[in-house]
């Protein structure tokens, strides 16, 4: 009785795709055909070219990188320890995964722009950290190192996109029956081989949702860098801003975005797929 | 079908009555009418949202510029008399003005907050209604300088009327630095190493220090060479001297408060905003020249609330108003009827004994912003703007 | 699993994420205006100065309003959206998430400003409206990626033995599905009431002349180590806590 399935799935997905396609897709496609445009005398002008991302990769190649590098090691370092804490809130007994649950969510509120603050407080030279091993006799004087460098800005990040890639994760954990893991215990297999051919592959579209959110949210990213960073800023979100306001370049600005969009994109396609080859995705139970 | 039973069962969805039936629950809540009627609550949400919020007040206005600058017109409950309603939303950069109204704001925006280097700028894009200043009687209130200031005009037309200033200055930390700097360039003297503090306003920096380096009083037209020259200096205490680039003048002043910082380019009210605790920050007007700001009320091109914007724009030059602002703000007035209603400490700021001499001995006011065309030996604003970039990824 | 392990590591990683907002609750009720220790004396006048704070109750109720909206109306099409692409056919299944996550993908400023020319250029006022339209659009695809991956491993016997005893679409999905997918849901919609909570800067382009707590805080910035930032942020905290719980309560088991 599993009847015709894909008019309902359809049926399921258009709110979503049609609110999409009108508020999103349009929109995106304009400033799309405008990244080919030019500006004269600050007005845009039809005058297709690819002049604009070839201006682009000369001039921002280096920040393009910078941007792109943060966002993957935040990605990465962010996965992984998500995996562990939500590990740690599926498999250990009884109520106390709840709590550890419930904590991940609490942290998810309070403000982004309050934590960066707090970061703030706690690494700065006369703050909690620095404050506390003098007192505990660990320094003699304050560690100006660690805030006002990439250091602070990817402890920041992570600590602010924790929260966010734990749900996913712990959603295909939450997939995996007790009852095969059991199984694989009786028959003598190890926690490493459980690991990595029961729980690893059923919960790989959690892995790469974590991993895709945080990726995308780091490199859009453009306040973290200016309240924790240092001196050198190299973040991509400041320029394009610019492009948009004071050097009034709408088609420029497109282009770095949509610059920094295909390079994220790229990124994605790759991990993925070396995600499925690192996994042997395909062999479904 | 007992192994799916169990599912379910273990499901809370089935138990077993004492009869040995199968028979199936449902949740309290969770029955077809609950769940509608959380979907109804959801959209009756978005539904209020959709429709024409009834503003309590007879008329709206919206707002786009600096916080405080909106509250500090409701002096003397001006918008409960006048049932005014003002929206505001509030910006941290002169960018965003340029960059909300170039990209849709013109025809939903009213009243924003320009910086007068930016305001002729703004005014050539066409962003600005010219103002009819027979509906602002107060604009003679303002000080000679402000009321003749060409910047604020365009082709005979006013577009900015001044509304608050503050000065560029060297401001430091006297309990550590003894002897008063005299120079920007002291900023790159050894003894300051890793206490420089920066921000990321542009304008703040590289104007008074092409004063400093290219030695001008003209400093927004310059040559190439001595733009690059004016760069070096900065990349070089940036990289040498600066602890980091703060992305408000409030964090600078948290800067100087906690001591992470004993010199920096600032404006009056941050030894203000430092707190009480913090240490006496006192400031000089280097030799080379420095260079004020001045934020002016103006009107976005086909406002949709022009009538009761031109109450507050004129409200803005009230003594009153005036007043309000410089004793929140602690900014500067452009009103001179507004002097005795000053609090002493906005009072002690700045130089009042004399502001039209002090504005005079500034020729036109504000240096003009940098060319926006090319043509010519002087670098654009937009080879300022391009050098900038660089200067903040070195 | 070594639970010790586990256990360590997830005490670990729980106390690096409770940290700062310690600090943040500290510091609100810190007398002293810098955010630094030694702490001097404790009060409550941080909350007073922010409940003073014209604009506050306006940004407030905006805040939890859109909120509120973008939360339910994203989850409702994202879960519609989810449960489409699970039981579709898997071919097309990787081409509609790339579509429907293109959001994710755009920096955040861009799509700001995509919005803002958007509806200007359709005439479309802005305002409470329009900042929800733009957040559900740009948040919806993290519901779908969170219930996605939640049914990738979906046990859909359950489901079918409903509906082979005879129960209609809905009556499964209410009785049977969602129930075993519920924490799933509720925390992906309350993930994206945070990120809504949170928003500025799409909120900055559409909402036309209005504040929500982020962009009132934001432009405080200009001014100041503003201890009321912290007053704000444990309000938010101690809010959306309650939120939470009550949403909870709300569609447990009643048994």
């Amino acid at each position: 009785m599993a009847g015709f399935r894909l008019p309902r799935s359809v049926g399921l997905l258009s709110p979503s795709l049609g609110a999409n396609a009108i508020f999103f897709v349009v929109p995106l496609v304009y400033f799309f055909v405008l990244s080919f445009l030019q500006v004269r005398s600050f007005q845009v002008v039809f005058d297709p070219t690819t002049s604009n991302y070839v201006r682009v990769l000369q001039q921002y190649s280096a920040p393009l990188a910078s941007t792109l590098s943060l966002a993957v090691t935040v990605a990465t370092i962010v996965t992984v320890v998500g995996f562990i804490y939500a590990s740690a809130c599926r498999f250990i007994g009884g109520s106390k995964g709840g709590w550890f649950l419930a904590i991940a969510m609490i942290t998810l509120f309070g403000g982004y722009l309050a934590k960066l603050y707090a970061w703030r407080t706690i690494l700065g030279e006369n703050g909690i950290l620095n404050t506390g091993l003098i007192e505990l006799g660990l320094i003699q004087s304050p560690i100006t190192a660690l805030l006002y460098n990439n250091f602070a800005v990817i402890l920041a990040l992570t600590h602010y996109t924790l929260p966010l890639a734990i749900l996913p994760i712990y959603g295909s954990l939450r997939a995996i029956e007790d009852l095969p893991i059991a199984a694989a215990r009786d028959l003598g297999a190890s926690d490493g081989r459980i690991l990595k051919d029961i729980i690893l592959p059923q919960c790989a579209t959690g892995l790469f949702s974590a991993f895709a959110m945080t990726l995308l949210f780091v490199s859009g990213d453009a306040i973290a860098p200016r309240l924790l960073g240092g001196t050198s800023s190299s973040m991509i979100g400041v320029f394009i801003q610019d492009q948009f306001g004071f050097r009034v370049n709408a088609p420029m600005g497109s282009a770095l975005a949509f610059t920094v969009i295909a390079g994220s994109a790229i990124i994605l396609v790759l991990i993925g797929l070396g995600g499925t080859r690192l996994l042997r995705l395909g062999a479904r139970p | 079908m007992s192994q799916e039973f169990e599912k379910l069962r273990k499901a809370g969805l089935a138990v077993s009555s004492p009869s040995g039936l199968a028979q199936f629950r449902s949740f309290g809540l969770t029955t077809r009418r609950d769940f509608l009627r959380l979907a109804g609550a959801g959209t009756l949400m978005v539904g209020t949202g959709l429709g024409h919020r009834s503003a309590m007040a007879a008329e709206t206005v919206n707002f786009f510029g600096w916080q405080d600058y909106d509250t500090a017109l409701d002096a003397k409950g001006f918008f409960a008399a006048n049932d005014i309603a003002v929206k505001s939303t509030y910006m941290t950069d002169n960018n965003e003005i340029i960059a909300n109204a170039k990209n849709g704001g013109i025809g939903n925006m009213d009243l924003v907050t320009p910086d007068l280097l930016y305001g002729p700028f703004m005014a050539q894009l066409g962003l600005f209604e010219p103002l009819d200043l027979a509906q602002i009687p107060n604009f003679s209130n303002l000080f000679a300088p402000f009321q003749a200031m060409p910047a604020a005009k365009m082709d005979g037309q006013q577009f900015c009327l001044p509304f608050a200033w503050g000065n560029v200055v060297l401001m430091y930390n006297a309990d550590v630095v003894k002897e008063a700097p005299t120079s920007w360039l002291d900023m790159l003297k050894p003894e300051f190493k890793g206490k420089v503090g920066l921000t990321a306003e542009m304008s703040h920096l590289v104007i008074p220090f092409t004063m400093a380096v290219a030695k001008t009083r003209a400093p927004t037209r310059i040559t190439k060479e001595a733009l690059a020259d004016v760069y070096a200096t900065l990349t070089k205490i940036k990289k040498e001297q600066a602890r980091s680039i703060a992305p408000s003048f409030g964090d600078l002043a948290a800067q100087f408060a906690s001591g992470e910082i004993v010199i920096a380019p600032a404006w009056e009210p941050v030894s203000v905003w430092a707190g009480e605790k913090a240490p006496a920050l006192k400031w000089s007007f280097p030799v080379e020249g420095s260079f004020s700001f001045i934020d002016n009320m103006a009107l976005i091109k086909d406002a949709p609330h022009k009538a009761t914007a031109y109450k507050l724009l004129n409200q803005s030059l009230s003594p009153e108003a005036q007043a309000n602002a410089a004793n929140k703000n602690m900014t500067a007035v452009t009103v001179e009827k507004a002097l005795p209603l000053l609090d002493a400490k906005p009072r002690s700021l700045y130089p009042y004994q004399d502001v039209a001499g002090f504005w005079a001995a500034r020729g036109d006011g504000m240096p003009p912003l940098w060319p926006v065309e090319k043509g010519g030996d002087f670098v654009t604003l937009d080879d300022v703007l391009s050098g900038w970039e660089e200067f903040l990824r070195a | 699993m070594n639970h010790r392990l586990l256990w360590a590591a997830a005490l670990i990683v729980g106390t690096f994420m409770i940290l700062p907002l310690l600090v943040l609750v500290f510091f609100a009720f810190s007398s002293s205006p810098l955010l630094r220790l030694p702490l001097e004396g404790l009060t409550f006048k941080w909350f007073l100065r922010l409940a003073e704070t014209q604009g506050f109750l306006g940004s407030l109720t905006n805040s939890l309003l859109i909120s509120a909206s973008v939360g339910i109306a994203s989850t409702m099409i994202g879960t519609l959206a989810a449960f489409g692409l699970s039981i579709g056919k898997p071919r097309f299944s990787g081409t509609y998430v790339s579509i429907l996550a293109l959001p994710l993908m755009v920096p955040p400023l861009v799509l700001g400003i995509a919005f803002l020319s958007y509806f200007s250029g359709l005439g479309l006022r802005l305002g409470l409206h329009a900042t929800i339209i733009a957040q559900v659009v740009t948040l919806q695809p993290i519901v779908i990626l969170i219930v996605v991956s939640r049914l990738s491993g979906f046990d859909w016997a359950a489901v079918d033995s409903a509906r082979d005893l005879g129960a209609s679409t809905w009556r499964t999905f209410i009785d049977v599905t969602f129930p075993m997918i519920r924490p799933t849901i509720l925390g992906a919609a309350l993930i994206v009431m945070a990120l809504s909570l949170d928003d500025f800067i799409i909120t900055f382009f559409t909402i036309g002349g209005e504040n929500t707590l982020p962009t009132l805080l934001w432009g405080m910035m200009r001014k100041g180590i503003d201890p009321r930032m912290n007053a704000c942020a444990l309000i938010v905290v101690a809010f959306t806590l309650l939120l939470g719980v009550i949403a909870m309560r709300l569609t447990r088991n009643p048994d």
